[in-house]
């Protein structure tokens, strides 16, 4: 047996007043008086005028036929005004971070969240109700019941992320009414705090708009933090204001580690606009440093943003080619531009570049214009006559920002790359001209084409393949950024980018140490630092979001099918009556033993 | 504010209260006690009073034959009779009068010893649930003191008032008619209106003195309670609410004051006090009232 409203069972506890005044002994006082005669006189007066008494036995009959007739009334399930089509009903809470937003000193959450609890308490037992959030995606919490003691405990459960609303899961939701599960043909809610949702909101949802229309927040929605030459740091970050008018502000860059203030920035917002700026920071430290907006304001999550500063290395690079002079001017111009590369001594070197064929086991190489017998290739033989460059792998770091059309390839061989080796690009024929292989967990790019040729090593296309397969092969094919939306996924820059390395990373919730895989994804906002084993990488999460700070509680309610039913049905208050008066005819019943 | 509490009737600072009393009683009543006192009866006393037409059985030698040889007028002469008062005093000591018994008894024997000192006939009784003697008829100051230790051994008795049985038997003990002073709450189930007429039909003074305690004007209780009669022991469970406190309040009212339409109406003396008024005052008023005096 499965009840589905528990709550009722808290009725059987009038069976304890109503056996208490049943079963009570009269125990009146005991008065000693000496005109008795006067009181039977009056009592006699009373019963015989007073209608009720002369009548009491009928008025017992019929209080108890009214608790009789009320019990079966409510049991057949009364509304008020016309009858109301049934409908499933897919009640979805706006989980985002905005929702956290006070007003009041409550948050729209907690508004969003008694609201489903007073329609909750009106689910009857031919309707059906499920309970979803949305915040970075759609999560089900309760699929459709009309079990309202399990609805009301996954409602309990819920609580706002601090995720920011992410287009997919808004276009997850225009998904419900095609879907064929159970969703299909339920009326859907969604309660949330997007003040213009209507242009990316399907026509099928209905949207109640929570919380009092608000327009006083100003945050940060974006910032980026990049380190220049001799310790001193790039600031870019941009605000956005939903206030009336134009505000004077002051933001605070602070050093985590030591708490220094490191920058007093005052800026002026316009109304309704965003702002950025560019600042330089002197004497800027690799590691977490926090951005502050001194406002008061509802939304307080996007006043603060952690962000970290990381100092890269520079890629140290060996050349062992015949012309490494070329090799050699392309690495210095770009260790002379951001410090990304340097020339080291082969045993130092984390990459290393050959002509021709690979050194035994030096680790990540790339080969250009592979000839004779490799492990890295099989048959290298002739060459090929006209090259038709084919992609087979598109937006491959090694690639980008190459214009494939203008490299011609010149030199390249007819080959077989290896069990394993991915390709990227290859003639018409098959070959291979650009592919990687994993060698025990290092790669090795092959660029099939002798760049002698055709003054390849003059043309700007040489520099960026070098410096993209430099990066590429040590896992640095992109920084860790300063600081993400929260929720996003990053990748620790790592020559093993595709197998799950551990790294030490500060988890920002509870300050600890803990490992992460290579791809991590940010679930709190805060800092984040990881210590590789060459050196220490910083991120933040932040909301970022135009969205979720420009968020502003509307007051139009579009509920198409009118206003769910709220609070308790009348069934259970035609029922709380008829108890009211088995409790009344109880006492009017041991009123009757007294006199 | 309630009365001192003596501790004796026979206490003699209480005596000497009754003699102040007594004393203000000759001065207010003077020459209307014992030997002055004359009965509009006339009969064979010694002081001329009137004549009065010869009728036939009358004793000739009554006629005044002097004025017979004057007026040629049969006229006989008429004497004042001189006779002494009796009061009876019936002090209701029923177990309805617990709490008023001894103000009761004050009063009683305020009375008795006036009336003794007044060289009045005294016989007084208790009334309950029959009449009992409490001193047979007496006279005279000698008396005084017997009457006040029997008076104080008086205690609340019986288990009903059955006023009406009481003054049948006071009736048919006492022929002589005299002054009948209930001291009474006249609280009485079965009425009072029959003894009261019953004591006028034999043709006595009554004079009523009805003694309340004031927790019975008013009932001070709410909520449930199992009544008990204080004299017949029955029960009676009631939940008292404001409307039932209000309703006992009016019938105790309507009883007093059916009391004293009753005794306006018979021409029957009465004075209503409650236990806290201080029986000097009381007899005072009486006294100076006249009401005593027949």
């Amino acid at each position: 047996m499965n009840l589905l409203t528990p709550s009722f069972l808290w009725a059987f506890l009038a069976l304890i007043p109503l056996g208490a005044v049943y079963f009570m002994k009269t125990k009146p006082r005991k008065r000693v008086t000496n005109a008795l005669f006067l009181w039977q006189k009056i009592l006699e007066e009373k019963s015989s005028h007073f209608a009720f008494k002369k009548m009491r036995n009928l008025w017992s009959l019929l209080l108890m036929l009214l608790v009789f007739a009320l019990a079966a009334f409510s049991l057949t399930n009364p509304q008020w005004g016309e009858k109301q089509q049934t409908h499933d009903l897919l009640i979805i809470i706006d989980t985002s971070v905005s929702m956290r937003a006070t007003q009041d000193g409550q948050s729209r959450f907690d508004i969003a969240r008694d609201k489903v609890a007073d329609w909750l308490k009106s689910v009857e037992g031919g309707s059906r109700v499920a309970i979803a959030s949305i915040d970075k995606d759609l999560k089900y919490h309760c699929n459709l019941s009309s079990n309202t003691h399990e609805l009301q405990a996954a409602l309990k459960q819920l609580e706002p992320s601090q995720f920011p609303l992410s287009p997919q899961s808004l276009s997850e939701l225009s998904m419900l009414e095609k879907s064929s599960d159970g969703t299909r043909g339920c009326r859907i809610i969604l309660l949330s705090d997007l003040a213009n949702p209507t242009d990316q909101m399907p026509d099928q949802i209905e949207l109640v708009s929570i919380g009092e229309p608000t327009s006083d927040n100003i945050g940060i929605t974006s910032v980026d933090m990049a380190p220049l030459p001799g310790q001193r740091a790039k600031l870019f970050f941009t605000l956005y204001s939903n206030a009336e008018e134009e505000t004077e502000l002051e933001l605070e860059l602070i050093e985590k580690s030591s708490g220094r203030i490191a920058k007093l920035i005052t800026v002026n917002i316009p109304a309704k606009e965003t702002l950025s700026e560019v600042i330089e920071i002197d004497d800027a430290q690799a590691g977490l440093w926090v951005l502050e907006l001194r406002h008061d304001d509802s939304f307080t999550e996007d006043n603060r943003v952690v962000l970290g500063l990381s100092q890269p290395k520079a890629i140290g690079v060996s050349i062992a080619a015949a012309n490494q002079y070329f090799y050699s001017r392309c690495i210095n111009a770009f260790s002379a531009a951001d410090n990304l590369l340097e020339i080291l001594p082969e045993g130092k070197a984390e990459v290393h570049i050959t002509e021709s064929t690979a050194l035994e086991k030096q680790g990540a190489t790339l080969i250009f214009a592979p000839q004779e017998a490799s492990p890295y290739w099989i048959s290298a033989t002739d060459e090929i006559e006209h090259v038709v460059v084919e992609k087979v792998v598109k937006n491959h770091p090694l690639t980008q920002h190459l214009k494939i059309d203008n490299l011609t390839f010149s030199g390249a061989r007819n080959l077989t790359a290896p069990e394993g080796a991915i390709v990227i690009l290859q003639d018409i024929s098959g070959s291979p001209l650009l592919y990687e292989i994993s060698d025990a967990g290092q790669k090795v790019v092959v660029a099939n084409f002798q760049p002698s040729r055709d003054n390849f090593y003059l043309s700007p296309w040489f520099p960026i393949m070098v410096h993209n397969a430099a990066r590429y092969l040590a896992g640095r094919e992109a920084d860790l950024p300063s600081v993400v939306r929260n929720g996003s996924t990053v990748r620790v820059p790592s020559q093993t980018a595709d197998v799950i390395q551990h790294f030490h990373a500060t988890d920002p919730e509870n300050n600890i140490e803990v490992e992460l895989p290579t791809m991590h994804s940010l679930q709190s906002i805060g800092g984040y630092s990881y210590d590789t084993p060459s050196q220490s990488w910083f991120t933040g999460a932040a909301v970022l979001s135009e969205a979720e700070s420009g968020a502003q509680a509307g007051t139009t309610k579009h509920l198409t099918h009118g206003q769910p039913s709220s609070g308790w049905p009348i069934a259970w208050w035609v029922l709380l009556a008829a108890a009211a008066i088995a409790l009344t005819e109880e006492a009017l019943y041991h009123r009757r033993k007294v006199g | 504010m309630a009365a001192p509490k003596h501790k004796s009737l026979t206490d003699s600072k209480f005596i000497s209260q009754l003699d102040a009393l007594y004393l203000l009683a000759q001065r207010i009543l003077k020459g209307n006690l014992q030997a002055d006192r004359r009965t509009e009866r006339k009969g064979s006393g010694i002081d001329f009073a009137d004549y009065a037409e010869y009728q036939q059985g009358d004793d000739y030698r009554a006629i005044d034959w002097k004025v017979y040889a004057r007026n040629e007028q049969l006229l006989v002469k008429l004497f004042e009779v001189e006779e002494d008062t009796t009061v009876y005093l019936m002090l209701d000591s029923s177990p309805s009068m617990e709490s008023k018994l001894d103000a009761a008894k004050r009063l009683t024997a305020s009375l008795g010893y006036i009336a003794l000192n007044s060289l009045d006939r005294l016989v007084t009784y208790s009334i309950a649930d029959k009449l009992e003697n409490i001193m047979p008829p007496a006279r005279g100051r000698a008396k005084t003191l017997t009457f006040l230790r029997t008076l104080e051994a008086t205690a609340s008795k019986g288990n009903d008032t059955r006023f009406t049985q009481c003054c049948k038997a006071l009736q048919a003990r006492h022929r002589k008619k005299g002054i009948v002073i209930v001291i009474s709450d006249f609280l009485f189930a079965n009425g009072f209106d029959d003894g009261l007429r019953i004591l006028q039909g034999a043709g006595h003074d009554v004079y009523c003195l009805q003694i309340h305690d004031k927790a019975d004007l008013e009932c001070q209780w709410l909520g449930d309670a199992d009544l008990i009669c204080s004299e017949t022991g029955t029960h009676q469970k009631v939940t008292i609410t404001e409307s039932e406190a209000a309703a006992y309040k009016k019938a105790m009212s309507d009883w007093n004051d059916s009391l004293k339409n009753y005794c306006r109406r018979k021409g029957i003396g009465l004075t209503s006090i409650t236990t806290e008024d201080h029986f000097e005052v009381v007899i005072q008023g009486l006294l100076r009232k006249g009401g005593l005096v027949a």
